[in-house]
């Protein structure tokens, strides 16, 4: 049964939980297709695509000065370093106790507080388990990563450690950049401080693969 | 503040009034059952429990909605349709309560509990987003099964994230057996909760929060909850040691990995293994690491969550994939699984029991007072060779129940000691006397797996263990209580973990010391046929003390909300330590949420006051406010304890071994007595002192209770 129940999770997940590749959704496969150095041009021809498929797959408004040239940094993407260590979930294994989001927000933001965790249970993403199932859903700490391309104040930084890319509140001025630009809905909001926050791998010894109960959480390291 | 939110929703249904009061009124009482009992003390202790003044209360504790593990319970409070006390002057106080992930969201929203009052003019749902809270048309989902009914919410707020609990069909209906269900699994099942918002007009609560609960001493918390999972058994009966027909482990255990561990509530295994293809995985409830909940995915059935007596009828002998249906049935319509054990026995016995040549069920067919196709129904769902015990008999008979069809429809809807009554009455009415008389036989008979579960444990109810079996301590229990005494404190410690007596024995004597552990516990291991020991005054003290236990650590479980199947953590798999858990982990977590300097006498004293407020309450229903003795008249077992089994009727399917020899009523006096004396209570009448009450810091209390109903002894 348990064999089933992969076979129906690896038909319908398009891409795996991590990846090396840029997987980032429609726009993503045809930048790969005019090249990889006029991604930005790209980006800025189809900025109103990627809004409108932000809107359709995560049914977020886009911020109002979202602005599809701030859309890099002063790098092109293939300077952006590769991350070096990510999280990976097991869906069969996750029991839907939700201790990742609360001691993730606990850790970070002192509060038991799943609305500001920077991971996510989502209510059965696949559509196969009949609406059965909370399953963990995590950043995918991209190579190359939107949120860190999107980001106009230099509030995306990298950790020393990890490469996993982070946003240091000190600099986030909360424009929403990074949101509208994840395709995986891995931004978090927080709206009492009017800033944002994104999975940092705590420093390379991420709590929630720590407290899940479920071994549904793993730490791929590869430094 | 730390661990509460410090603010109470309340919603008038009639008026359409919402407003919000503060917790710190109620924190004495410290959450779940303690705010219930007290909101029902001084608001409407005589209500009707389907008149617009009863209170229907949903509450939740300071450790509900943290990382403190298995605290995702919510407590359901109200005045009771499904408790059946024809003594009582007015309908007695009870409660329920669920899992999954209701109360944590409750939380986030920013409420430690919802009061409920009133009945709306027509039906509706309360959707609480945060601070915006609502009372909206239900219209759209009045009629519908539970699971069609949320998703229809969830898509009508367009947030697959809104946590609800609901009513079935059968709570729209006033069906007194009718739980209030939350996902896919989760009910508050006893007690009739469900009818009582049914007569509210009161479909659903939907919750959505963005908050969060502050902990006093984040890092502390986070680092006990570690050293917890160090040596916290898994579900029940997952030791390393787990044996025997009751266990269903897998005889390893790992801390970290439920999966492997959670077998024991992985029923699937042991109930209904030709269902093992569809089972999908484990499931917990919020901020819980044990997982017991088995999610199923049956072709024809669609998914559902099944746990314990959600498998009621395979344990009662089906065979095929009606058991699932059974459960999904249960948790759709809304039918107290619990219920179904006496139930389905109940219309057993109407086949079986024959008057003049002719079986009861018969008797009512000929005074058309059950169709012919619906008993043809019925007679296909009796145990085999006469029936097939599968889904056809099965749906007959819950359609029956949620839909009250026909007279027996109606009476069954009633809960199955109610319906004695009422079929023995019609009986009667139409000139059946001897079949009258032929129905109440029924209230003697015994519960499966030698009367363990499923029997008449008072209260109209199925009740949980048999105090023959257990102890006078269990017998306290059940007196004690206005429902199903069901807290699985005890069975923590051996029936449901696995361990052999010989490995529990020493671990109960750290916890009661020797000469309670002993006196209380040692029956524990002897055989069916033999009578429980008494050793006079030290046998009346360690059952008090054992009864005393359960009932503090049942209120501090009911009020942090905890869950019940995991606290008080008395066993651990571990041959290192003994096998011994830790029974402070309640009153540390309490500290590092709430920041109160805490260690167990002080919680034991948070308990003992909602347990006095529930003895309060009860005592002012049961004699109307007039004087009462609920020594004498409340606290008594059904008879059927105090007698031998010959001559009963038992039921010869499925299989059972025979109960425990009888109690004796001196016996359980004595440790009645003794009770008493621990609670500060009263030996002659069970009544709360005065002085116990102003001990306890309840001085307000005592004085309004004198004030509602009559003076209490000093």
């Amino acid at each position: 049964m348990r064999k089933n129940l992969l076979d129906r999770l690896k038909k319908s997940s398009k891409e795996p939980a991590c990846c090396d590749k840029p997987l980032d959704g429609a726009e993503g496969h045809e930048s790969r297709q005019e090249g990889l150095i006029s991604r930005r041009k790209m980006l800025q021809v189809l900025g109103l695509q990627v809004v409108a498929g932000t809107v359709a797959v995560n049914a977020l408004a886009a911020p109002k000065n979202f602005n599809p040239k701030h859309y890099n940094r002063e790098i092109t993407p293939d300077q952006l370093p590769n991350t070096r260590a990510w999280l990976s979930t097991n869906p069969t294994l996750c029991v839907g106790c939700r201790t990742c989001e609360i001691v993730c927000s606990l850790a970070h933001d002192d509060q038991c507080q799943p609305s500001l965790s920077r991971i996510h249970t989502d209510y059965d993403p696949t559509k196969t388990l009949s609406k059965l199932a909370v399953l963990a859903d995590v950043c995918r700490q991209c190579n190359m990563a939107d949120c860190y391309l999107a980001c106009a104040y230099d509030a995306l930084t990298l950790d020393k450690e990890t490469g996993a890319r982070i946003i240091d509140p000190k600099k986030c001025t909360g424009c929403g950049e990074c949101l509208a630009a994840c395709p995986w809905n891995m931004i978090v909001e927080n709206k009492e401080k009017n800033t944002f926050s994104k999975c940092d791998l705590c420093g390379g010894d991420p709590q929630c693969v720590k407290y899940c109960p479920a071994n549904a959480l793993a730490f791929v390291d590869l430094r | 503040m730390n661990g509460w939110i410090g603010k109470i929703l309340r919603v008038d249904l009639s008026n359409g009034k919402i407003s919000t009061e503060e917790t710190a009124k109620y924190l004495d009482y410290t959450g779940g059952i303690g705010f219930g009992f007290k909101v029902v003390f001084d608001e409407a202790p005589l209500a009707d429990p389907f008149s617009p003044d009863n209170r229907l209360v949903f509450a939740v504790g300071p450790l509900t909605g943290t990382l403190a593990p298995s605290t995702g319970r919510s407590e359901v409070i109200s005045i009771s349709p499904h408790v059946y006390a024809p003594q009582a002057k007015h309908p007695l106080v009870s409660r329920s309560g669920f899992g999954g992930y209701w109360g944590a969201e409750l939380k986030f929203a920013g409420y430690d509990a919802v009061i409920i009052q009133g009945k709306a003019p027509r039906p509706v749902f309360i959707n609480i987003t945060d601070d915006k809270v609502t009372i909206e048309d239900a219209g759209f989902i009045w009629g519908q099964d539970t699971f069609a009914a949320q998703d229809a919410i969830k898509q009508k707020l367009g947030d697959e994230k809104v946590q609800i609990a609901i009513i079935g069909p059968s709570g729209e209906k006033l069906v007194r057996i009718s739980p209030i269900i939350h996902r896919i699994g989760n009910a508050a099942g006893q007690g009739g909760f469900g009818a009582v918002m049914g007569s509210k007009n009161l479909k659903a609560i939907a919750v959505r929060g963005t908050g969060g609960v502050k902990v006093a001493d984040k890092d502390g918390l986070i680092k006990y909850v570690k050293s917890v999972r160090e040596f916290q058994p898994g579900p029940l009966g997952s030791t390393p040691l787990s044996h025997g027909p009751l266990s269903w482990t897998e005889k390893h255990i790992d801390p970290k990995d439920i999966n492997k561990q959670a077998l024991r509530f992985d029923q699937t295994k042991s109930c209904a293994p030709w269902l093992e293809e569809y089972h999908i995985k484990p499931q917990s409830c919020y901020a819980c690491p044990q997982g017991c909940y088995a999610y199923m995915n049956v072709p024809g059935m669609g998914g559902g969550a099944v746990s314990c007596t959600q498998w009621f009828y395979s344990w009662i002998g089906n065979r095929d994939k009606a058991t699932f249906l059974a459960n999904q049935l249960a948790n759709k319509l809304g039918v107290d699984t619990f219920e179904m054990f006496p139930m389905i026995q109940f219309v057993w016995f109407l086949q079986d029991e024959v008057v003049d040549g002719k079986s009861l069920l018969k008797h009512l067919q000929d005074k058309k007072l059950v169709t012919v196709e619906l008993a043809a129904g019925l007679e296909k769902g009796h145990y085999p060779p006469k029936g097939d015990l599968g889904a056809d008999g099965l749906e007959t008979l819950m359609n029956m129940i949620v839909y009250r069809q026909g007279f027996l429809g109606d009476a069954l809807a009633e809960g199955f000691r109610r319906a004695m009554d009422i079929v023995a009455a019609k009986f009667e009415s139409v000139g059946l006397p001897a079949a009258a008389k032929a129905v109440m036989r029924f209230e003697n008979m015994e519960g499966i797996m030698g009367g363990v579960v499923g029997g008449n444990g008072g209260w109209g109810m199925s009740a949980h263990y048999d105090p023959r079996s257990f102890g006078y301590y269990w017998a306290v229990n059940f007196a004690m209580e206005n429902r199903d005494p069901n807290r699985h404190s005890m069975t923590n410690l051996l029936e449901w973990t696995g361990l052999k007596f010989e490995q529990a024995m020493p671990v109960a004597k750290t916890i009661w010391g020797e000469e309670v552990a002993v006196n209380g516990l040692s029956d524990l291991a002897r055989k069916r046929d033999v009578p429980l020991t008494w050793n006079g005054d030290k046998s009346a003290m360690a059952n008090a003390t054992i009864s005393r236990f359960i009932h503090l650590r049942g209120c501090i479980k009911d009020s942090i909300s905890a869950c019940d199947w995991v606290f008080p953590i008395m066993t651990s798999g571990r041959k290192d330590r003994a096998y011994t858990g830790d029974v402070s982990v309640e009153y540390k977590l309490f500290e590092l949420v709430t920041g109160e300097k805490m260690n167990q006498d002080k919680l034991d004293d948070r308990a003992a006051r909602i347990w006095n407020m529930h003895r309060l309450v009860t005592a002012l229903e049961w004699g109307g406010g007039k004087p009462v003795n609920l020594r004498k008249e409340h606290d008594q077992l059904p008879e059927h304890f105090f007698a031998p089994v010959e001559g009963r009727v038992l039921p010869v399917y499925p299989e059972a071994e025979p109960p425990h020899p009888p109690l004796d009523h001196k016996h359980f006096e004595e440790t009645k007595t003794v009770y008493y004396t621990y609670m500060g209570w009263d030996t002659e009448t069970g009544l709360p002192r005065r002085s116990t009450l102003e001990k306890l810091g309840m001085k307000d209390v005592a004085a309004a209770f004198e004030a509602k109903g009559f003076r209490l002894p000093a």
